[in-house]
């Protein structure tokens, strides 16, 4: 990867480290919710991670301490990243914690010591680390193997379980939150995997292909910014679902409009009438547009089965056709119970809507003037 | 300068604005009851929101006591809670903007509960043309300008509703910074 590429990570992991250390209360997660402490350290160690595996920094550590020393470092910061990952996400779901500190917390030191004797018994001795993906001594793709599977297997932990958690929200905003982690655990995982065929390539020259590193690369790129996405603030998780909700809400809208196309063929509007909003009009006040559409479709509903129900009531220049059409939507509109809720009354309607049968031209000179 | 923004002028929604304002309404934790006794209040008349069967074509009608401080809304009742509550809310807003309305009084009161009489609603189309276009704009704005602050906030409530409900996470995120 480019030095620019790795120092611009470096930087992204850096400033999300010191933003959310200044933002998290620390009163808090030192007496009552130590939990935030472990994605606290998790964060901190990432950031420790992508440090010493840029090359601009990894080159001139190892100058003033021993050979190779940052990818010793750089190896066991990511374990312990992906651990207190771990940690933070069963205690949040209330996962039964001891049966999996049974098993990661040893699963950790086993990792730490395999990479201290790893690098003591043959990569401190090796050539200098030039970023290179194929291990270029067995003690090296021991060393990169001992760290990847540990690190597959975390990262395979976390998508689990964030999907678990995900499947379980309501609320849209925790939706998209845990969808979010769940899309990274699931990119680190795949990198992980990729990098584990890349050290069979140690043995496999068929493992070394040139788009197999490029895949790493891409990988490494995606889950280090979906990373910094995770610790987002809420508020600007909620200004994008916003926008992408009222979009939603502009095609429930449209729905809506098409019941009220053909129940305006029927009967006048009740109090006033009231035109279509344009997209940027209905964006600024989606609320209200939807509000008024639902209204003015309850409205016309009662208003059809009154006129339906009163031979005084109806107008005049509806002939045999008009009225067989205006039972139809009343029948269909009649269909719907809505409940209490103003959203669930959306919905039913909509799917009312869908069983009109197409729409007519207007029919041109007939309609009262409106 | 007013004009036409293809629902209402800006001027009647700036002017539903205000009212809303003035009425210094916790809007978040809407119930039409509370709703009331807040208008109530304000104004220093006791207001009765009475179910009614009412004619064809008219959905609910407002109608102020012509000898005691007391208002009387008269509602739909057969239809969803929803639409009866913009019923009310509709007949509410005129009276917040001071819209003129038919005088009844005690013993045109006692001679409808009797059956002996009819309410007067063929007189309220009367009593509002022909600036009725005008009012009845005014008052669907108020109310739906109403119904939308409602509305805004019961979303973000939806929005969030697992963090307001998981304690635990709501305690993690906010330690976090974010939240």
């Amino acid at each position: 990867m480019s030095p620019a590429v790795e120092i611009s990570l470096c930087i992204i992991a850096w400033s999300v480290v010191i933003l959310k250390t200044r933002a998290v209360r620390w009163k808090e997660v030192l007496t009552s919710d130590r939990n935030a402490l472990n994605l606290w350290l998790s964060m901190l160690f990432f950031a420790v991670t992508l440090t010493f595996l840029a090359k601009v920094f990894a080159d001139f550590f190892d100058g003033l301490t021993a050979n190779n020393l940052s990818r010793l470092i750089a190896y066991s910061a990511v374990s312990l990243t992906l651990y207190f990952s771990v940690v933070a996400s069963v205690h949040i779901q209330d996962v039964s914690i001891d049966w999996i500190m049974r098993y990661i917390r040893p699963l950790l030191a086993l990792t730490l010591v395999l990479l201290i004797l790893t690098y003591v018994l043959g990569v401190s001795n090796s050539p200098q680390w030039d970023n290179h993906h194929i291990p270029s001594s067995l003690p090296e793709a021991f060393f990169m193997f001992s760290m990847y599977s540990f690190a597959l297997v975390m990262s395979l932990t976390l998508f689990v379980s964030n999907f678990r958690y995900l499947r379980r929200q309501e609320g849209e905003l925790m939706r998209f939150r845990a969808a979010t982690t769940t899309i990274t655990s699931m990119t680190g995982a795949a990198y992980f995997f990729v990098k584990i065929v890349l050290v069979g390539g140690y043995f496999l020259p068929l493992l070394r292909a040139d788009i197999i590193v490029t895949v790493s690369k891409i990988l490494l790129l995606l889950a280090a910014m979906m990373w910094a996405v995770c610790y987002l603030h809420n508020r600007i998780y909620i200004s994008i679902l916003r926008p992408l909700e009222n979009l939603l809400h502009w095609i429930a809208l449209k729905d809506l409009e098409r019941i009220l196309d053909r129940v305006d063929r029927f009967c006048p509007p009740v109090a006033v009438t009231e035109g279509r909003p344009t997209f940027g009009q209905f964006f600024q006040n989606p609320e209200y547009y939807l509000y008024r559409a639902v209204i003015r479709v309850l409205d016309g509903k009662v208003m059809l089965a009154d006129i339906l129900s009163s031979v005084d009531e109806r107008p005049d220049w509806w002939d045999d056709n008009l009225a067989r059409e205006a039972r139809l939507i009343a029948q269909v509109l009649q269909s719907v119970r809505p409940p209490d809720d103003f959203w669930e009354t959306i919905r039913e309607y909509r799917r009312a809507g869908r069983a009109l049968p197409r729409d007519r031209k207007p029919l041109l000179g007939l309609e009262p003037g409106l | 300068m007013i004009y036409s923004d293809g629902f209402t002028t800006i001027g009647v929604r700036q002017k539903a604005e205000k009212i809303i304002r003035d009425i210094d309404f916790d809007f978040p934790s809407f119930t039409i009851e509370e709703f009331i006794g807040r208008i109530s209040a304000l104004k220093g008349r006791e207001i009765f929101m009475v179910p009614w069967d009412m004619p064809a074509t008219l959905f609910g009608a407002w109608m102020s006591d012509g000898e005691e401080p007391k208002e009387y809304v008269f509602y739909r009742s057969n239809l969803p809670l929803i639409h009866q509550i913009h019923i009310q809310l509709h007949e509410l807003a005129h009276l917040l903007l001071g819209h003129p309305t038919l005088k009844i009084d005690r013993k045109l009161i006692m001679a409808v509960l009797k059956g002996e009489e009819a309410l007067p609603f063929s007189d309220m189309v009367l009593l509002r043309s022909p600036k009725l276009v005008e009012l009845e704009t005014e008052a669907e704005t108020l109310a739906s300008v109403i119904q939308e602050q409602v509305i805004r906030h019961d979303q973000l409530l939806r929005l969030t509703q697992d963090i307001s409900s998981d304690e635990k996470l709501s305690r993690f995120l906010a330690a976090l910074g974010m939240s």
